[in-house]
């Protein structure tokens, strides 16, 4: 089981690293786009 | 000379200067000033065909998260470093190369930016039951109560937006994001500031006033967390 600090901080990573960052728009992988709109 | 083979990529984690010394799994991937530093993975997991099924596997997202954030915040303290968002993968290390010459002037924009500086993520929590109020035993005590909880939810945004401002003051970079709802963080209080800064390392005086902020205003059922120092994940891009 994750602490309420380990999932605030989990929380916090994946929308910097999902989210946040350099796009780099020729890649071979599109985006996350899909996983975004399901959010 | 490195080959590779159909079934496999180079996933890239950002870039940094070219005399920067990659961490454990990863290889410099350099075109003149800078580098890519990536690593090989395997299409069968990374592919077009398979990564929106695995982006839905909670367990898998939030190994490769952390790896992603592992390899960046290697650099923190050490190499500037320009994060790129998770999911470049690329066929070959010619394609890499030809990354860090078409964005080399956007890079060497954002790695002077960020050199010597962290970014520090500020987030302002609101929890109304910290604010003490009567019970109501009537129906007009009933309104009041709301409407009193209505007025104090606005000055808690407006002591958030206050502080805000008081903290970007100190920054040399500031990020207003979109609070996150309740069913993204799982906690019952309600998020009034979601920002980033980006101050010198290693943001003492940041931290310092975040403190100071706190204490002020956790009368109005107001608390603020602090985290980092992270890449700069919000200052990637040059017009921030």
């Amino acid at each position: 089981m994750t602490t309420l600090a380990e999932q605030v901080t989990l929380v916090e990573l994946v929308d910097r690293v999902l989210h946040k960052g350099v796009v780099i728009a020729r890649v071979l992988l599109a985006s996350v786009a899909t996983l975004e709109e399901e959010r | 000379v490195i080959e590779t083979t159909p079934a496999v990529g180079w996933y890239v984690f950002g870039i940094v200067p070219s005399d920067a010394a990659p961490p454990v799994g990863t290889s410099l991937v350099e075109d003149g000033p800078f580098a890519a530093v990536a690593a090989e993975v395997s299409l069968a997991e990374f592919g077009e065909d398979v990564l929106p099924e695995r982006l839905n596997d909670r367990a898998w997202l939030e190994e490769k998260v952390r790896v992603h954030e592992a390899v960046l915040q290697s650099f923190v303290g050490v190499v500037p470093v320009v994060p790129l968002r998770f999911g470049a993968i690329y066929h070959d290390l010619d394609d890499v190369r030809r990354l860090l010459a078409e964005r080399a002037e956007h890079f060497a924009v954002v790695l002077e930016r960020v050199r010597g500086r962290v970014e520090l993520g500020v987030k302002a929590w609101l929890d109304p039951t910290r604010v003490a109020r009567p019970a109501a035993a009537t129906g007009r005590e009933y309104l009041q109560r709301r409407r009193d909880e209505l007025s104090s939810a606005r000055d808690a945004a407006s002591l958030a937006a206050a502080a805000h401002e008081r903290l970007a003051a100190l920054a040399e970079g500031a990020v207003l994001n979109r609070p996150q709802p309740r069913e993204l963080t799982g906690r019952d209080e309600q998020m009034l500031l979601n920002a980033a800064y980006l101050v010198p390392e290693p943001g003492d005086e940041l931290a310092r006033e975040v403190a100071r902020v706190g204490e002020e205003t956790a009368a109005a059922g107001l608390t603020f967390e602090l985290t980092g120092p992270w890449p700069p994940y919000n200052f990637a891009e040059t017009e921030r």
